[in-house]
């Protein structure tokens, strides 16, 4: 009787209508202007008139009905369908029976009658309230089923830049490899790569929780030109599997910019957050072409080893610049500029008695609090072509001295107001250079730092493509 | 004559303490005078320059007031410095500010210095206020007023209130809440 009553109860509870949406499918979010009544997505693959991307609705309607719980097929005696709807997403949002969810239409039979990807109730049901077009507004606001529960891999998620946007925006395990799902913030056209304040903002305004929460264990995430601000939390909390981060900004959080594994940031910012810039406290990830200033604690505060820092200016923290609480293990330390973090006990690079397979190159340490780089014991380290200026206590302790290390004054531009471009006194001192003997056949040269002069050193005209 | 005896070791084994910190200062600062000198040899630090940057706190440099690493001293508002963690600053009166990190360890910390010509009618725009006490006259545009509470050996912020006014004047933090 027992089993009996169980299985009652299961049957009774409606089924959520998670179902998949294809792997072409495409999101609009407008954060003022949408509504996360509307229709809010098409596939790429089979649409006829995009009707997502715009404010409103293309089509409401009250009166939606189904034979039953099995069949895709849904009449409107209210009609309005047509054909030009093909491939845009039926957002169903409320009625007896029915699983609120999006689904997308696959046939136009009639202007009171299409069928969906997947079937929309669990029994025969009337009176459905849905909307086909429009923009959703939000991530996590629609009812029931939101788009974070129904990302999967290949979902691309436009983000347009409006005011309003206030949402912890949750990511599971959307995907697999080969389809990464990718969130793109836009400003006034799709793919316009905005920098600055014409990125979308999720402003938290101190609510709890992030901005960004990615915590798949299976990730592939790739976010793009979008900004996490004032959260309560972190700004991008990446506990996923190797999901990039590319033209993000985390600014003004309460805890950490980026943390705390695994991603991959490129041309990112982390500024004045109230705990580290970047943390990677178990796993790895690597920091390229970034800014990392201004927070509260550690610029980079790096986990068990194998993370990489490149080509970023890392100043003005209130902790060290790199962190390696455990010295971990082959990590790759080149071309960054660390200057003016500031502290009692602050070093540019902190490590304690790190593995081989460390390298530390083409860097300027300047003006931190204490060292330059502290160790508890360094020797394992290969560290050379870096450069030492105006540390408070030393240079470096229980750190090798590189053959090709420097002292030079940098002669930054402009420092105070972030201007970290250099004069000529570390101009070509890097590596590689001029007598690099692994590549005879191309001229060029390498400055330390992480701003490079982007001038030939002497009669070179052939320079080094990338590093350049 | 013991007295004055043990006062002369101990001023000599403070000063000898501090002698490695005045050899590097010197270095760094070409022009110390009497007083930093003597400051550097007691204490092995000594007190910051209206102005000075880069860092404004270091090993052999700190504001006068300079308690810990969680209550850095008093410093003035600079045009090109953002970064104000565990300070106390001075503001001008109806100054706005712009983009600048104010974060406190503890709820509800007078991070803004109050009083006759300082603290008064400022406007923070895209600022972080993290455990900041706020005041009425105070305009807050885009900022992060968060209060939490950290504790010891975590990166993880214990959520509190959005904003100072949210926290109850008569709170008991939880045991091993930093202050």
């Amino acid at each position: 009787m027992k089993k009996f009553i169980l299985l009652s109860i299961l049957l009774l509870i409606p089924r959520l209508a998670f179902g998949a949406l294809a792997a072409t499918t495409v999101w609009e979010i407008r954060p003022a202007n949408g509504s996360d009544l509307n229709g809010g997505c098409v596939n790429s693959a089979t649409v006829v008139t995009d009707y997502s991307q715009q404010d409103a609705a293309q089509l409401s309607l009250t009166d939606l009905a189904v034979a039953d719980g099995t069949t895709a097929v849904v009449t409107s005696a209210a009609a309005g369908f047509t054909s030009a709807m093909v491939g845009n997403c039926l957002h169903i949002e409320s009625g007896t029976n029915w699983e609120p969810s999006f689904y997308a239409i696959v046939t136009f039979t009639s202007s009171s009658q299409v069928t969906l990807d997947r079937s929309p109730a669990s029994a025969a049901a009337t009176l459905g309230v849905g909307k086909v077009g429009g923009a959703a507004k939000t991530f996590e606001s629609a009812t029931t089923i939101d788009i974070t529960d129904l990302l999967a891999g290949g979902h691309i998620v436009w983000v347009k830049n409006e005011t309003g946007w206030n949402e912890n925006v949750l990511l599971g395990s959307d995907n697999s490899n080969g389809a990464p799902v990718t969130i793109e913030g836009y400003n006034t056209s799709r793919g316009d790569n905005p920098t600055g304040s014409n990125r979308p903002t999720n402003d938290r305004a101190g609510g709890a929780g992030d901005a960004f929460t990615l915590d798949g264990t299976s990730g592939n995430h790739i976010l793009k030109h979008l900004i996490g601000k004032s959260a309560a939390d972190k700004g991008f909390e990446t506990s996923d599997t190797n999901s990039i981060c590319i033209n993000c900004r985390a600014t003004a959080n309460t805890g950490i910019g980026f943390g705390s594994r695994w991603v991959h940031l490129i041309g990112v910012e982390s500024d004045t957050n109230s705990g580290d810039g970047v943390d990677y406290a178990t796993d790895q990830g690597d920091v390229h072409a970034s800014a990392i200033h201004d927070n509260t604690l550690i610029g980079i505060d790096m986990g068990a080893g194998g993370e990489s820092a490149t080509f970023n200016l890392i100043y003005d923290n209130g902790d060290d610049g790199i962190e390696e609480a455990n010295g971990g293990g082959k990590t790759h330390i080149s071309n960054n500029t660390i200057d003016g973090n500031t502290g009692a006990a602050t070093d540019g690079f902190e490590t304690t008695t790190p593995s081989a397979g460390k390298v530390v190159t083409n860097n300027i340490f300047s003006n931190n609090g204490n060292y330059g780089v502290n160790a508890t014991d360094g020797d394992s380290a290969y560290s050379d072509y870096n450069d030492f200026f105006g540390n408070v206590t030393a240079a470096r302790i229980n750190f090798p001295t590189g053959d090709n290390d420097s002292t030079a004054d940098p002669t930054f531009t402009d420092a105070a107001n972030d201007d970290f471009s250099i004069g000529t006194n570390l101009k070509a001192l890097g590596i590689p250079n001029a007598g690099n003997s692994a590549w005879p056949l191309t001229d060029g040269y390498t400055d330390i730092g992480a701003a490079q002069r982007q001038e030939a050193a002497s009669s070179s005209t052939d320079l080094l493509g990338v590093i350049q | 004559m013991k007295r004055i005896i043990l006062v002369m070791l101990l001023i000599c084994s403070q000063a000898f303490a501090g002698m490695d910190e005045l050899t590097r200062e010197k270095e760094r600062t070409k022009d110390l005078n009497l007083i930093e000198e003597a400051q550097l040899l007691l204490r092995g630090w000594r007190s910051r320059r209206i102005g000075e940057l880069k860092p404004i706190v270091s090993s052999t440099m700190r504001p006068s007031d300079y308690q810990n690493n969680f209550h850095r001293g008093t410093v003035e508002h600079m045009a090109n410095w953002k970064n104000y963690s565990f300070h106390e600053v001075e503001i001008p009166d109806g100054s706005e500010v712009i983009g600048r990190n104010f974060s406190q360890i503890a709820t509800n910390t007078d991070a803004i210095i109050r009083k006759p010509g300082l603290g008064h009618n400022l406007t923070f725009r895209d600022c972080n206020l993290t455990n900041v006490k706020t005041y009425p006259d105070w305009t807050l545009i885009g900022s992060n007023n968060a209060q939490v509470d950290r504790v010891r050996d975590s990166d993880e912020p214990i959520f509190v209130a959005p904003k100072s006014g949210d926290v109850p004047a008569d709170r008991v933090k939880p045991e091993g809440v930093l202050e």
